[in-house]
């Protein structure tokens, strides 16, 4: 009886403990999971541009002029550097983005990312930014492991780990055990 | 008490929004203390600077998006550049970096790629790892895309590493990479020119060779 009741604060304290936590992770989760699909970091716009004056010589442009041409399809853009990634590239730099532009073809686009809200800042935690956020990330990972095992045995009876609690719990290690035999073990 | 509760609640969400802020404060530290060399003189004397603490400067051309862990600066050929990854201490980079003047204090790392170590890289790949040498992007400038690199991609990058295995005269191919542990932005000269191809040529010129 003093067990069970020990079983459920445990589980009960843990659960507010690391609510929080719980949730960083569940969302940064489903980010990374879909990080072939998408960029959970920053929302990146791209903008199609055509430059009317080329083919534009290299040589011709310096800071001043890289300024005029951004100014032409970026108004507004704060100018940070430029380069020439290739001898038909002409890349500018802008606060929050860049300008490319092909300087045969005239043919461009203008990229530019902002911070993805709440998405960026629970993915900068995901990737364990400090060691003391790694040392605390591990502390939750092992109250995870508590609040699951605590989990089994806060309810007696039929809907207990006796009876339907039993069920679901073989139903839920059931899947990722199929998941194993199909695609680690290849038993099938 | 719950008045209590709720400015808690109060003053981590504001720890929390001001989290990133502290990050990019932590990037712009100074390395006064050593002299900031170019990505050029690093590149093409890697063997002497592995494992020392040196200061490279350079443009950042790309701040990995997705992850933040890695960052490239350009040396004077814009097809040569210098990886970047993060100590522990500045955890990740942030895109805002890309377009600025860097100089960065770090420890030059190296990793030796040799047929066992493709080999070993061949089945961490076959059982769905990722592994840093497969993001050494040494070509420049890379799109987004290649960040998450599929499984043919990851392929075709250990194939190159066979192929410059087979063609290099010790049996090993290497990748270079510098640790940081400061970023300090600097600003830079509105007068002064930017790498261009002439400046290209010339350095090719003087050195024989390209890096």
């Amino acid at each position: 009886m003093k067990i069970r009741k020990l079983n459920r604060a445990l589980h009960r304290d843990l659960g507010y403990i690391f609510f929080a936590m719980t949730v960083i992770y569940g969302l940064s989760g489903i980010a990374l999971n879909h990080i072939n699909d998408w960029n959970p970091n920053y929302v990146i716009q791209t903008k199609a541009i055509n430059i009317q004056h080329t083919p534009i010589d290299h040589d011709q442009i310096n800071r001043e002029k890289a300024i005029a041409l951004m100014n032409q399809y970026a108004s507004g853009e704060k100018y940070k550097n430029h380069y020439f990634p290739s001898d038909t590239q002409l890349k500018i730099f802008i606060k929050d983005g860049s300008v490319t532009i092909n300087t045969q073809t005239g043919s461009g686009v203008i990229e530019t990312s902002k911070r993805r809200a709440i998405f960026h800042q629970v993915n900068y935690l995901h990737y364990n930014p400090q060691k003391w956020w790694t040392i605390f990330s591990d502390i939750y990972a092992v109250s995870l492991i508590i609040l699951a095992m605590t989990g089994l045995f806060i309810l007696k009876g039929k809907n207990g780990i006796t009876g339907r609690g039993a069920w679901l719990t073989i139903l839920g290690a059931f899947i990722p055990v199929l998941f194993l035999l199909l695609y680690y073990w290849k038993i099938f | 008490m719950m008045k209590k509760v709720w400015g808690l609640s109060i003053i981590a969400l504001v720890l929390f929004s001001c989290g990133t802020k502290q990050q990019k404060e932590n990037q712009e530290t100074t390395t006064d203390e050593l002299t900031a060399i170019s990505v050029d003189k690093v590149l093409s004397n890697t063997k002497d600077y592995v494992e020392k603490e040196l200061v490279v400067e350079g443009l950042v051309n790309h701040v990995c998006s997705h992850s933040g862990k890695r960052m490239f600066i350009l040396g004077t050929n814009p097809d040569e550049t210098l990886r970047i990854t993060p100590n522990e201490k500045i955890g990740v980079f942030e895109k805002g970096l890309e377009g600025n003047t860097v100089r960065i204090k770090g420890v030059l790392k190296e990793l030796i790629i040799d047929e066992d170590y493709v080999a070993q890289l061949e089945k961490e790949v076959a059982e769905g790892m990722d592994n840093e040498a497969l993001h050494d992007h040494s070509g420049g400038d890379h799109d987004e895309e290649e960040e998450s690199a599929d499984d043919s991609s990851k392929i075709k990058q250990i194939e190159q590493m066979k192929a410059d295995i087979a063609q290099s005269e010790n049996g090993f191919d290497a990748q270079y990479w510098l640790e940081a542990s400061e970023v300090e932005v600097v600003e830079t000269d509105p007068t002064e020119k930017v790498a261009s191809e002439e400046d290209v040529e010339e350095h090719e010129h003087e050195d024989g060779h390209a890096h």
